[in-house]
């Protein structure tokens, strides 16, 4: 405090020259060092400032982006079978994005190579025998934020994924109405979505004709017993079970089916994997083969205890108990068992109802830790096929299919 | 002690008494508000004209719902472009590339070397479109490295 008759000025650093100080130091703290950290893998933002953001229709969702919206389903979501309308996980590739759709003159078209072009309206196709079934929605790029080394693309953390009851009409009902022509080979699927500039590739996905023509491939009008919110698809989506997501169209308005094989950008070119096993190769030795993405691996994951929570501290000698979910392509979850010791012994979990093939399947078990300590909980699943997850975790360059074996820290003290 | 300071006593502790309790059951009414307010799965979103989704009764009565009933709102979307980082030709960084994607999408990106931010401008350019013209390349490149950029 400056009180008059103090130490003359020019003897201590004066509060003015302090401040003035203090704020220039502030200031430049603010400035970017030049080039970040060139060695530092972390990005600017302090860890405590996730964007986390209120769209129309959603709960706070912790944002990707903001503009193609791109939305996590809060992992807290997990606990529940089916994911909630207004939290589940949004992602769009191309805005402007539909924000308003008139079901009076909102109509899905079908053509190409087929006998009878049509154009259906909502209340058309509410007429059509509808049918209902539980499937999980996963985006091809799950988890993508835990490649090592990274890759560019949506930093999805877990949730890219949620699980929900579809109603809808089966697509082979509709090809049928419209009288599929010999020589189809595949059916396209466009969204309302477009490309901002003219050159932008729009977003349409197709289908093997044979495989469109499945009955669980159907186009749904109904989430969780109400009409999709509009981040979701409102009017209608493509449910493609089993298959990641980037198949599953929203805001679908056109089918088309082709005499030849589509090569749109977003299937020749997007969204591929290697041709192999399990979709992965090295960062240094890329695979030649690729094929697009299309069966989801199989996967589970940990509710309880949380891996996004900082410590989980549980006392010894107490039951804990352990929950999670897993699934799979449709094959069915045969078994889930978790391990305490790195992955040398196996305990099996109890899977809880099922909801389906295509659903995810919640298991639990109970731990009663009897030594104090830090453990590494896993959990692996395995479905009817055999076919089960990887130790180690598979890479590549879209950072796609994502299937390790999950762990979770645990401080028993 | 004396009579009116035994009375006096009294009335203090009765007065402290109600106050602890009424100071307990507002905390109940408080955390009960609190806890209702905050459950996941509360639908707290406030539109000027809701239409509530269909019932089960409502479709059971007919066979088909009333388009009305099944119409969802309009939507506004929000906006949430972070402002981004200073750097050299940061300005050539958001006059190029904000048509398509908010620079959210850049700010969410770790952190990669030249070759992959080239990689990714080009990518940019070449499928997806954008209007960049071929001097202002290596300067979008070099605001990208500046603000997420590592050596190899």
């Amino acid at each position: 405090m400056n009180i008059p008759g103090d130490v003359p000025h020019d003897e201590k650093l004066s509060r003015r020259q302090l401040l003035q100080w203090a704020g220039f130091a502030s200031v430049a703290g603010m400035l970017p060092g030049g080039c970040a950290s060139e060695t530092s893998e972390q990005s600017t933002s302090p860890s405590f400032d996730q964007p986390i953001a209120r769209f129309p229709e959603k709960v706070p969702m912790h944002m990707i982006n903001d503009r193609a919206p791109q939305l996590e389903t809060p992992r807290e979501y997990f606990a529940e079978d089916l994911t909630p309308n207004e939290a589940f996980f949004v992602r769009w590739h191309l805005q402007p994005i539909p924000t308003k759709v008139d079901l009076n003159t909102w109509r899905l078209k079908l053509g190409g190579h087929v006998e009878k072009p049509l154009a259906l309206s909502m209340d058309e196709l509410r007429k059509m025998e509808p049918t209902e079934f539980v499937a999980v929605c996963q985006c091809s790029g799950n988890s993508r934020k835990f490649f090592e080394p990274r890759v560019p693309g949506g930093q999805w953390a877990d949730g890219a994924m949620g699980n929900a009851r579809w109603k809808g009409v089966r697509v082979r009902d509709l090809l049928k109405r419209a009288g599929v022509k010999a020589g189809a080979v595949d059916a396209t699927f466009n969204g309302l979505d477009t490309g901002p500039l003219p050159a932008t590739p729009d977003f349409i996905k197709s289908l093997a004709i044979d495989h469109a023509m499945q009955p669980d491939v159907i186009v749904a009008y109904e989430m969780n017993g109400k009409p999709l919110p509009l981040l979701n698809g409102f009017p209608i989506r493509l449910v493609v079970p089993g298959w990641y997501a980037t198949y599953w169209v929203k805001s679908i308005w056109e089918i088309n089916v082709l005499p030849e094989k589509y090569t749109g950008y977003w299937m020749a070119k997007a969204y591929h994997v290697p041709d192999n096993a399990d979709g992965s190769e090295q960062p240094d030795d890329h695979a030649k083969q690729k094929i697009p993405i299309s069966l989801m691996n199989v996967r589970s994951l940990w509710v309880n205890p949380n891996p996004e929570t900082a410590i989980n501290r549980v006392p010894p000698g107490k039951p804990i108990p352990l929950e999670g979910i897993a699934f799979d392509a449709g094959a069915g979850i045969k078994a889930v068992e978790f391990s305490t010791d790195g992955g040398k012994t196996w305990t099996a979990t109890s899977l809880e109802a099922d909801l389906g093939r295509y659903s995810f399947r919640r298991w639990r078990a109970n731990w009663t830790p009897a030594q104090r300590g830090s453990y590494r909980l896993l959990v692996r699943a395995t479905n009817n096929k055999g076919e089960t997850q990887p130790m180690k975790s598979k890479w590549n360059t879209g950072g796609y299919m994502r299937n390790v074996i999950e762990e979770v820290a645990v401080e028993v003290s | 002690m004396a009579a009116s300071e035994q009375t006096e006593t009294d009335q203090q502790h009765r007065a402290q008494r109600t106050t602890v309790i009424l100071i307990i059951v507002l905390a109940i009414t408080a955390g009960a508000i609190s806890w209702y307010g905050i459950r996941p799965g509360n639908e707290m979103i406030v539109t000027s004209k809701s239409k509530s989704p269909v019932s089960n009764a409502v479709r059971a009565a007919s066979d088909n719902p009333p388009l009305a009933l099944i119409a969802v709102d309009e939507i506004r979307l929000p906006h949430f472009e972070p402002m981004m980082p200073l750097g050299p030709h940061r300005e050539v960084f958001m006059t190029n590339c904000i048509t398509c994607h908010s620079p959210r999408l850049v700010i969410d990106q770790p952190h990669f070397s030249q070759k992959k931010w080239e990689e990714i401008v080009n990518k940019m350019v070449v499928t997806f479109g954008g209007h960049v013209y071929k001097k202002d390349q290596p300067k979008i490149v070099e605001y990208l490295v500046s603000i997420r950029g590592k050596t190899e």
